[in-house]
């Protein structure tokens, strides 16, 4: 299957080429919904790298579905998120059981379809969004993959 | 005229994104999600699938190739039916016999997002058309289903 980017070797190769090397990196991003507060929308980033990086995977430490995150890459603009709208009902992001493994789950670590090149400049901005109904409390976000060296 | 040229002519052709230096691959993968709530609205954020009812819903049209990886819906139900068809192709399901846990994932699940065989190019201004039946006798509340792929991005060097 596609586990950690294995349709796209070739991509992993091509930017690889360009460093000398790499070690596993671990981003854990708290997200501090309140608990109580009905559709909390919250914006939380990514921690400053020193290095560039591949991101593979995400991890969720809660499980509902009913949790949206809409994702940007802060250099360059790019939200990864088309958010489709039905008449009066709009949506704030996809489901975040579309975008991150759940822990408690078979596949705790969700991988992306295709790795994605995070620049040392960049952040990954993550636009929350709590339930309407069943809320969560805390949470945190770990995107999965590895730190590359030049 | 080169694509390249044909590129730099569209007003509306996103920048690159960062890229080491010396990447030499032309095109690369960037991370694409299209959620989409369906069925009848039943609030500023929620709609539902009224049982008995059909649903049309189409996939946004967007510039540049998506790769359709598979498909996730953040509810499962074996008497919800679907049809998909494609706009600039043909028809992927030709009746409402076919169960949406044969399509979607779900995150309880071994595979969260259930992957087509193969990966699927949907053109440059093509769309999914997406019918959906709720064929229970209950309403489903909350429902959204996301299209998981990877937009296919050119490099303009």
């Amino acid at each position: 299957m596609y586990q950690f980017g294995g349709y796209f070797q070739q991509y992993v190769d091509a930017v690889l080429k360009n460093y000398v090397r790499y070690e596993p990196i671990f981003l854990t991003i708290p997200i501090g919904f309140d608990g109580s507060t009905v559709s909390q929308r919250l914006s939380v980033f990514t921690p400053p790298v020193d290095s560039d990086c591949l991101l593979f995977g995400a991890n969720v430490d809660f499980s509902n579905s009913a949790v949206l995150l809409k994702i940007t890459d802060t250099q360059s603009g790019y939200v990864w998120n088309q958010l489709q709208s039905n008449a009066g009902a709009t949506i704030a992001g996809t489901p975040i059981t579309a975008i991150a493994g759940i822990q408690t789950q078979v596949m705790p670590v969700l991988p992306l379809v295709c790795p994605f090149f995070l620049s040392r400049q960049s952040k990954l901005q993550h636009d929350f969004s709590n339930s309407a109904t069943s809320l969560t409390t805390g949470g945190n976000i770990t995107w999965n993959g590895i730190k590359l060296f030049a | 005229m080169e694509r390249n040229q044909t590129l730099r002519l569209n007003a509306t052709t996103m920048q690159n994104p960062p890229l080491p230096v010396g990447f030499k691959l032309d095109k690369i993968r960037l991370p694409y999600y299209e959620s989409i709530s369906v069925g009848t609205p039943t609030g500023v954020t929620s709609s539902a699938l009224v049982a008995g009812y059909r649903y049309l819903h189409y996939t946004s049209p967007v510039n540049e190739t998506i790769e359709l990886y598979g498909w996730q819906a953040n509810f499962q139900n074996v008497l919800i039916r679907i049809q998909f068809s494609e706009t600039r192709g043909d028809i992927w399901i030709p009746f409402y016999s076919t169960q949406m846990t044969a399509v979607f994932g779900a995150f309880a699940q071994a595979e969260p997002v259930l992957l087509l065989p193969r990966p699927y190019p949907i053109r440059p201004g093509s769309k999914i058309q997406i019918a959906i039946q709720n064929t229970g006798v209950e309403n489903i509340s909350n429902t959204i289903i996301t299209l998981v792929g990877a937009r296919l991005r050119e490099i303009i060097r």
